[in-house]
């Protein structure tokens, strides 16, 4: 696992309520993670990092390494 | 299975539109039958899920979803199927061509909204009025500056009410107008009368001006949600009655 999925996975222990890790294959409503909390968690996420995250690039991803490779690209 | 086997009933009408709740509580047997509404996309989609609660969730409101369609279109199971818009906005397919019905889905903890019209875009929201960890933090992030204003003036259960009126209104709406939440929700607001207690109200979005929603809070001290309508004009002003709760 990169450092980026490492802190992904320490901020949605600390913000999300799933009693588990995510799996970074699958998407965050296949998680059973609500809407209102995906887009929270993924703002706190953007703001963990200092990177902005735009909403219509959320959307096209797939799962949470697809995150995890935006917040790597952007910091690059 | 009827719609009503799968715990579905309507809780509201509102000119062309009907919004069913369907109640998503643990049933082995239910869930049991639904799953057999569910084609074979559906079950792998269903497979998907990491988690009992939202299997079943999403399995319940499926197999009530396709009963509703095929009472509405009088066809059976077997000949509905479902595609989905460019940003993902799910249609029926009934013998591969598009469905004659609107519809939007829901489902938040034991809570299913499925909404339904003849024609026009719309969009349901609902969400459990479960606690929250970081409702600050998810204020300043969410909301506009005006709503987060009103809800830094709210405290305590009020404050909390609000906090997911607010966020079901805004979610119907970026459903309704079918581009989900590609839209920064911090970059509209809903009309300050809907926090102080009024029940509808019409809306524009930035991404369709040309286009008048009208937004509908349905709800109630178990859940929060909202229904947004595409207005379509004056034949069908003339068909809309005001709202009933049922």
């Amino acid at each position: 696992m990169s450092a980026t999925e490492t802190r992904i996975q320490e901020l949605a222990r600390q913000h999300l309520d799933i009693g588990r890790d995510l799996d970074l294959d699958a998407g965050l409503l296949s998680a059973g993670i609500s809407s209102l909390d995906a887009v929270a968690f993924v703002k706190k996420v953007g703001e963990a990092f200092g990177v902005d995250v735009p909403p219509e690039e959320v959307a096209n991803w797939k799962n949470l390494r697809d995150l995890s490779a935006f917040l790597d690209s952007s910091a690059s | 299975m009827s719609a009503a086997g799968c715990g579905a009933r309507t809780i509201h009408r509102s000119g062309r539109v009907t919004v069913v709740y369907v109640d998503l509580g643990p049933s082995s047997a239910r869930e049991r039958e639904a799953l057999t509404w569910l084609d074979g996309s559906e079950q792998a989609r269903r497979r998907q899920f990491a988690r009992s609660g939202p299997r079943r969730e999403f399995t319940l409101c499926r197999a009530a979803l396709r009963a509703l369609l095929c009472r509405e279109l009088d066809c059976g199971n077997e000949e509905l199927s479902f595609g989905a818009s460019d940003h993902g906005k799910p249609f029926g397919l009934l013998g591969g061509f598009a469905a004659p019905v609107s519809f939007n889905v829901s489902h938040s903890g034991r809570h299913g909204l499925i909404a339904m019209a003849p024609r026009g875009r719309i969009g349901v929201d609902v969400e459990d009025r479960k606690g929250r960890r970081d409702m600050d933090d998810d204020i300043r992030l969410l909301f506009a500056p005006g709503e987060q204003a009103g809800l830094a003036s709210a405290e305590g259960s009020t404050k909390a009410e609000l906090f997911y009126n607010l966020w079901t209104m805004k979610e119907a709406l970026v459903k309704a107008a079918g581009v989900g939440l590609r839209i920064d929700t911090t970059s509209f607001e809903i009309p300050p009368a809907m926090s102080r207690g009024a029940t509808s109200c019409l809306v524009r979005l930035p991404v369709a001006p040309s286009v008048r929603w009208r937004l509908e809070n349905l709800g109630n001290r178990r859940y929060a949600a909202a229904l947004a309508v595409e207005e379509l004009g004056a034949a069908d002003a003339a068909e809309d009655s005001e709202p009933q709760v049922a």
